[in-house]
């Protein structure tokens, strides 16, 4: 299964970030955020989140791969599913994940964000690293779009919209976020608009990984 | 000479400038209500074990006799 691409600017260079359905096994992985970042919201979040996904596993209720979610959705149109992407970095060895987000199909096809968490301190270099979170939720918007989603929502807070607001284009946001088709779309053309000039500007990244 | 930014190229720069200032960690409260059940409702469910740490023997309750 191939990864989706997306990239973050890391000590003065573009790079690349895989973004990948998470197993098992990657959400202990993510669980053990908690013990490494203590006293953090990130941490907490992590750790929440794969308490959540383990819950629903239980029930049949999540997917570790987008075929997996491709064929849940064929055998049961009205399935309502989570799951859980992880961020990585070959070039950031570092660090196992770099950031993740937990999702939800809803019965009508439409995808939701429950959490959003980068791993705090991520650095490269010496310097930190930029645009993960952007980034993430950018190619979830190329993911809804490519499942033919109407809709990505999610809740807000007084901490989150500010992000939210910025990132999605829309202003203001309260403590609901709602993106149609369009503009998801165009979220992720201006985000692909803006690696594609970045990379060319800078063309020793592309080989830099 | 410098280029002149494209307006994806700003929107980008502004989004990675704000995460550079501020923590990038968003959770539902709806969400994260649910979670944080779901982790009492395990905590609830696991038998304690600590008792029988270190050694120490398992008290059991004398049989009626």
């Amino acid at each position: 299964m191939k990864p989706i691409v997306f990239h973050v600017e890391a000590a003065g260079e573009f790079r690349p970030v895989e973004l990948t359905f998470a197993t098992e096994s990657e959400v202990r992985r993510v669980r053990a955020w908690r013990k490494r970042t203590p006293a953090t919201d990130a941490g907490e979040f992590a750790a929440l989140a794969a308490k959540r996904w383990f819950y629903y596993t239980r029930e049949g209720a999540t997917v570790a791969s987008l075929d997996e979610l491709r064929a849940a959705i064929k055998r049961n149109e009205r399935a309502e599913l989570a799951f859980l992407v992880v961020a990585s970095a070959g070039w950031a060895k570092r660090y196992k994940f770099l950031a993740l987000a937990y999702c939800r199909r809803t019965w009508c096809h439409h995808l939701v964000l429950d959490f959003l968490a980068v791993r705090p301190g991520v650095s490269f270099a010496g310097q930190p690293i930029r645009g993960i979170g952007t980034g993430i939720l950018a190619s979830l918007t190329g993911l809804a779009d490519s499942l033919g989603m109407e809709t990505m929502w999610g809740e807000a807070t007084a901490s989150s919209a500010p992000f939210y607001e910025r990132v999605l284009k829309t202003k203001p946001i309260k403590d609901l976020f709602v993106i149609h088709r369009k503009p998801m779309q165009r979220i992720f053309r201006d985000h692909l608009r803006q690696e594609d000039r970045s990379l060319a500007k800078r063309p020793a990244s592309r080989q830099s990984y | 000479m410098k280029t002149k930014l494209t307006a994806a190229e700003k929107w980008w720069n502004e989004c990675a400038e704000y995460e550079a200032t501020h923590e990038i960690a968003f959770a539902s409260p709806r969400a994260l209500l649910e979670a944080r059940m779901i982790a009492e409702m395990d905590k609830a469910r696991r038998p304690h074990r600590r008792a029988r740490r270190n050694g120490v023997a398992h008290r059991r309750k004398a049989a009626a006799g």
